[in-house]
């Protein structure tokens, strides 16, 4: 199982593409896998015949375990089969532990009167939480989601003392606390079970993998964070005669140059000017970046992806369009590599496509701002004492407030608008 | 050194030429009118009795090891048996005319040596003595075995059957042997008859005899000790270190001469020629007749002489003349007693190193064989008798397999509880180890050291808090002094040596003011020999006498490796606990003398089984801690920081005390209180923790709580765990080099003990696994305060702010590691 990037434990094979008995080119995919973020395909390093395979579709096998093995007709691979200790049901265990070890504690715990925790690293970026024994201990004590911690020890490790300030946040919360209305067992709310739907349900989905990181990870951004959302438009007038030039141009890499690439664009270029939103909130420091690495929600048929386009700032906008197609590819693919979904400083969300007037994006922690893009529609303006009408774009910036305050967060959407409204000025910025 | 001996260079520089003295070889004269007249035919019948005897029972033990069967008994004996055959002549002829006081020494071939030394005891005393002897012996344990099968009402004949199945007990490793089957067939003894621990390292007993024989000579002991080593003993370090040692000048010239001049000790090398299956003689020494290296020791020639060991007559006779000289305080005597094995090294060695030639050519001198033909030539025993003789030894030989053979009757120490756990340590508390008052020089209150540090004062502080110049104070080495001080004015046994130890006051002024106040055979120089050093204080102690030695670094303990690690450490295990070991072995931890002189090795000692290692870091922790050591009756390595001797006490409030008292053993100290993390420390690191706390709380309002281990072995890890608990985070530092230091055991201890409490790993800070460097880069090796703070920061807790100068990372482990460095 070759490893996937630098911080991948395990891999699911989702399919074999060749089975035991068949011969096999070098370079031939045999089996398709799939990690938490992205999906694979292993090829064979060498010709032969595929003597055996190790494990079934569905399991999840440590990276670096032989899965099958490829030979001479007249050999018999079986003695290459992993030991027991390496089968999969041992060994995904052992590299999630900390999930598997902590869910039921959240479950049972979220009763509890747990606060927002500050939220320097995110923990779970790699689908495990590092803690330590007394932190967890510390946290199970206090009825603290650990998972819903960042760590401020070595590594990213949760300490007692990210526990402690997590404590101390909801203890020091006033007596009419937000978290009130979250306490299931406060009287008046009722508690609700599978039990109380009668009939079986149709589908039963298990939350694992992308599923389980998207839940755990928007979870975590809404319990951490302090955010709210501004709302606006921008004139789409400009942007639509600029993309119907572009139409016109022979070359392809410019014809397929979108709103979303220009609106990218912009944004990187306003970045330039408001280093706050281009930000990591990290509870006791803020770190703010001169490079923009820009992060772009994709909806893929495993889930919301959000690849991230590196040095964003020093891409020309046919760059940008030529990276942002390229990831959107692979991620729908499952083809992304881990390495493409981390490290943003500043995300953008489009659900203008889909007919969306405006929404409320979720912050992507420990990034301080994030970019909701809505559909693009004509609005009446008063031209004169006449009525006319004009392409609108709309825009919803969600800003973590630990971090940004809403009038820092308004002008950066003005200037982000007005940059829409007349894209002559963008060439210069 | 002493000022009293001077150096005259028209003396040194003189020409001439030295002539070496006469070295006699083989002199004996047979002469079986005056034999018979002198031992008469009794003991001259029992001689050959016993050479029957010990033949018997070597022999039984080779058909045991060979065929795993002996006259119908079947016995497989997995552990080792080093057999005498063919020496019986040697070790009888040596102990027929030694006292039960005298004491015998062996190696890993002595079974023959035991049995011998006994029965010559056993002849000696009388019948009511044995009883209580035996009754005496462990509860009379083996006592009650062999009684089972009395075969007739003679204490003597029942004495005969409790050596040789005490001997054969111990080799089967059963714990009713004489060591409860602890030391086994290398390391038998029984001691109230003289027979003392036998060992399986070559020329072991050379400096462990010396130093039981200045045990007789200071504490005016009677009897003479003899060291039965090998010939190829003779080219061990240790043995030549041991002879320098006892030859030393300064008995004659400088001690007291009531005290009876030199050591009482005896080097007999039994000499049969083969060290393993190498030959000294003509292939791996060069010396010819072994009696020559006397030669290369003192002026007597150590009265060196070569004598015929297959001749029980002529050994006896040497032994009597060279006693003499012994009592005399005229020693050392050096003899070399040629005899032969016809039995190989050990059962696994098929003699493919010799002829068959030779051996035969030796049965033909067999002692053995030509001393029953004196007897019958003689007209002392009939050829019937001794015939009858033999008939006698294979019936006790197989009374004694038969019963040590036998699980019912000789089961095996429990191994399912901690019994041989329970042997390590003799853990006596015991204020003189010999009665009598001791000699000292002058009252206490006259000594000028003691009087210098009653204008100091006990705290490094003044009145109101402020640190005094370190003139000022009672320092390190004045705490240990008046710790050693004490011992020596309560315990007439006590003594203390090493190199420098005397007139300079040791190398690094502890000693200061002994001088004046102790004779020189309680306190004086010995050569610069740290096996000497380390092994004649080894047998000092388990002679029964109190001793401090000292060497001077603790990278001189490489010299002193078998003395400390498998002498010191293991006698009184292996004995059972029939030994004790009030040893004291002072080890100074040095600094800015680069890589030979400046190594803490508190953790090779933390391996070995069966010492106790103490490190204090303050002065009042030095005083009560030696205190502690100094009562005790275990080994003690006791090591002291080269760069603590001139502080004066800043931990413990009101100082050092001036009265008596003891720092509770295995018990850390917590020198500093607080609730973030924990700094734990060995020896002087200690000062770099608290200067690493200061920071902590200055800079980062983290209250850090520091602890001093003190005590490496036995350590009571409770104090540490309770910390760690409380804070969940733990740093260990020391000066050991990090890789194999005594700080890893630590961690992975209380990683154990703490692991729901930690809140992160424990974290390691020795010295760089490197050779010391010279004093100006030292701070590039031993842990430095920015060492502590960062390895916290990069491992533990980041601390706000705090900028990294070390390389403290875990990133580098793995490549350390596979660079070896």
């Amino acid at each position: 199982m070759p490893r996937q990037g630098q911080s991948v434990e395990t891999c699911q094979i989702t399919a074999w593409k060749k089975h035991k008995g068949d011969p096999v080119d070098a370079g031939e995919t045999i089996c398709e896998v799939e990690t938490d973020k992205a999906a694979f395909e292993v090829e064979t390093p060498e010709s032969g015949v595929l003597l055996a395979t190790f494990f079934p579709e569905g399991a999840d096998v440590p990276v670096l375990t032989a899965i099958a093995v490829v030979g001479a007709p007249d050999e018999d691979g079986e003695d290459l089969r992993p030991a027991r200790g390496e089968s999969p049901p041992a060994a995904g265990k052992g590299a999630t532990v900390a999930e598997g070890a902590h869910a039921p504690t959240v479950a049972a715990e979220s009763d509890a009167d747990a606060g927002p925790a500050t939220a320097p690293v995110p923990p779970n970026s790699e689908g495990r939480c590092k803690a330590s024994p007394r932190a967890l201990g510390t946290a199970a004590a206090n009825g603290i989601d650990i998972l819903a911690l960042s760590g401020s020890g070595p590594g990213g490790r949760i300490i007692e003392r990210d526990v402690l300030a997590a404590l101390a946040t909801a203890s020091d919360a006033p007596v009419t606390d937000v978290t009130g209305p979250l306490r299931r067992s406060s009287p008046g709310l009722i508690t609700m079970t599978p039990a109380d739907v009668p009939g079986a349900p149709a589908r039963e989905i298990p939350v694992e993998r992308i599923r389980k990181v998207i839940a755990d990870r928007m979870l975590q951004s809404l319990q951490t964070t302090a955010q709210f959302t501004l709302t606006g438009a921008a004139s789409a007038e400009s942007m639509l005669a600029y993309r119907r030039r572009l139409k016109g141009e022979t070359d392809e890499t410019l014809r397929r140059i979108t709103i979303n690439d220009i609106v990218h664009f912009a944004v990187i270029k306003v970045l330039k000017e408001f280093g706050n939103l281009n930000s990591l909130f990290l509870g006791d420091r803020i770190l703010q970046y001169n490079r923009v690495n820009l992060g772009f929600a994709v909806d893929t048929p495993r889930g919301l992806m959000v690849p991230v386009i590196s040095d964003a700032e020093t891409l020309s906008l046919r760059e940008l369009s030529q990276a942002a197609d390229r990831l959107r590819e692979a991620c729908v693919d499952g083809r992304a590599a881990p390495d493409d979904l981390k490290g943003g400083t500043f995300t953008v969300s489009n659900l203008g496509n889909l007919g969306v007037e405006a929404f409320t994006p979720v912050l992507n922690p420990p990034q301080v701002a994030i970019l909701g893009v809505g559909v693009i529609r004509p609005r009446p303006i008063a031209v004169n004492a006449d009525t006319q009408f004009a392409q609108f774009m709309s825009l919803s910036l969600t800003v973590n407030h630990q971090a940004v305050d809403g009038a820092p967060a308004a002008r950066f959407l003005k200037a982000l608008s007005e940059t829409l409204g007349n894209l002559d000025g963008i060439w210069a910025m | 050194m002493p000022k009293s001996i001077i150096i005259d260079p028209q003396d040194v520089r003189q020409p001439g030429t030295l002539s070496l003295s006469e070295i006699p070889i083989n002199r004996y004269k047979p002469n079986p009118k005056r034999e018979v007249k002198q031992f008469g035919h009794r003991k001259l019948k029992n001689m050959y009795r016993d050479m029957v005897l010990i033949r018997e029972f070597e022999s039984m033990l080779n058909e045991i090891k060979t065929q795993g069967r002996y006259h119908g008994i079947e016995y497989d004996h997995q552990g080792p048996a080093h057999l005498s055959i063919g020496q019986e002549a040697a070790v009888v002829g040596l102990c027929v005319n030694l006292d039960i006081d005298d004491f015998i020494f062996g190696s890993h071939r002595s079974h023959g040596e035991i049995i011998a030394k006994c029965l010559s005891a056993i002849d000696k005393l009388s019948g009511r003595k044995l009883m209580a002897v035996m009754e005496g012996y462990m509860d009379g344990r083996a006592l009650r075995i062999v009684e089972t099968e009395r075969t007739n009402g003679a204490v003597k004949d029942l004495a005969v059957d409790f050596i040789l199945f005490g001997t054969l007990a111990e080799i089967f490793g059963r714990e009713n042997g004489f060591n409860k089957g602890m030391g086994g067939s290398m390391h038998a003894f029984f001691a109230p008859f003289g027979s003392m621990p036998n060992n399986a390292i070559v020329g072991g007993s050379a400096d462990i005899a010396t130093g039981a024989a200045l045990f007789k000579r200071v504490n005016r002991r009677p009897g003479i000790v003899i060291a039965n080593i090998g010939d190829s003993a003779a080219c061990c370090g240790p043995t030549w270190e041991a002879m320098t040692f006892a030859a030393m000048d300064q008995y004659r010239t400088l001690w007291d001469p009531e005290i009876g001049g030199a050591p009482p000790i005896l080097f007999n090398f039994i000499n049969n020629f083969y060290g393993m299956g190498g030959q000294p003689l003509g292939e791996t020494m060069g010396v010819g007749v072994l009696a020559r290296i006397g030669a290369g020791v003192n002026a007597d020639a150590l009265h060196a002489e070569r004598v015929d060991g297959y001749d029980p007559l002529a050994v006896a006779d040497a032994v009597v003349r060279k006693r003499e000289l012994l009592v005399a305080g005229r020693g050392p005597v050096l003899l070399d007693t040629v005899t032969y094995r016809f039995s190989g090294h050990s059962p696994s060695d098929a003699s493919s190193y010799r002829q068959k030639e030779e051996i035969e050519l030796w049965e033909r001198h067999d002692g053995l064989t030509r001393f029953g033909r004196y007897l019958a030539a003689n007209n002392i025993a009939t050829a019937a008798a001794l015939e009858k003789v033999q008939q006698w030894a294979v019936a006790k030989v197989r009374k004694s397999l038969s019963l040590a053979s036998s699980l019912t009757h000789s089961p095996r120490i429990d191994t399912t509880t901690d019994a041989i756990g329970e042997l390590m340590f003799s853990n006596g508390s015991v204020d003189r180890m010999l009665k009598g008052k001791p000699r000292v020089l002058m009252s206490k209150s006259r000594n000028p050291r003691v009087q210098a540090i009653a204008k100091k004062s006990r705290s490094a502080f003044d009145a109101d808090g402020e640190p005094l110049p370190k003139a000022r104070v009672v320092a390190f080495r004045d705490a240990l002094f008046e710790a050693l001080l004490h011992r020596f004015y309560k315990d007439s046994s006590m003594i203390a040596y090493g190199e420098e130890n005397r007139d300079w006051g040791g190398a690094f002024g502890v000693y200061r003011g002994l001088t004046e106040c102790l004779p020189y055979h309680r306190l004086f120089n010995a050569p610069i020999s740290e096996a000497a050093i380390a092994g004649t204080a080894v047998g000092y102690a388990l002679a029964g006498g109190r001793v401090v030695a000292e060497l001077m670094y603790c990278d001189f303990m490489g010299r002193a490796g078998d003395e400390i690690f498998n002498q010191m450490a293991k006698w009184q295990a292996m004995s059972a606990k029939v030994l004790s070991m009030p040893l004291v072995l002072r080890v100074s931890v040095g600094s800015k003398y680069g890589a030979q002189h400046s190594q803490d090795w508190s953790s090779l000692l933390a391996h070995i089984p069966g010492l106790k290692v103490m490190f204090p870091a303050t002065p009042y922790d030095a005083k009560g801690m030696m205190n502690l050591a100094l009562r005790g009756t275990d080994p003690v390595v006791f090591f002291e920081s080269q760069r603590l001797y001139d502080i004066g006490e800043t931990i413990v409030e009101g100082g050092v005390p001036e009265d008596y008292y003891e720092v509770s053993e295995g018990e850390p100290s917590r020198v500093r209180e607080g609730q973030d993390l924990t700094i734990v420390t060995i020896g002087a690191t200690l000062y770099k923790a608290l200067e690493a706390a200061d920071v902590l709380a200055q800079s980062y309002g983290l209250a850090a709580e520091v602890m001093d281990t003190r005590f490496i072995n036995p350590l009571n890890y409770e104090r540490i765990v309770d910390s760690v608990r409380k804070t969940g985070k733990v740093v260990l530092a020391s000066d050991a080099c990090e890789r194999g230091s005594f700080l890893h055991t630590m961690a992975s201890n209380i990683t154990q003990l703490a692991f729901d409490e930690l809140d992160g790993p424990p974290v390691v800070v020795g010295s760089r696994n490197w050779i010391t460097p010279p004093a100006e880069m030292e701070s590039a090796f031993f842990p430095q305060k920015e060492w502590i703070l960062d390895a916290i920061h990069e491992r533990l807790l980041p601390l706000p702010g705090h900028l990294v100068t070390t390389a403290q990372a875990t990133d580098d482990i793995v490549l350390r590691n596979q660079q070896g460095v």
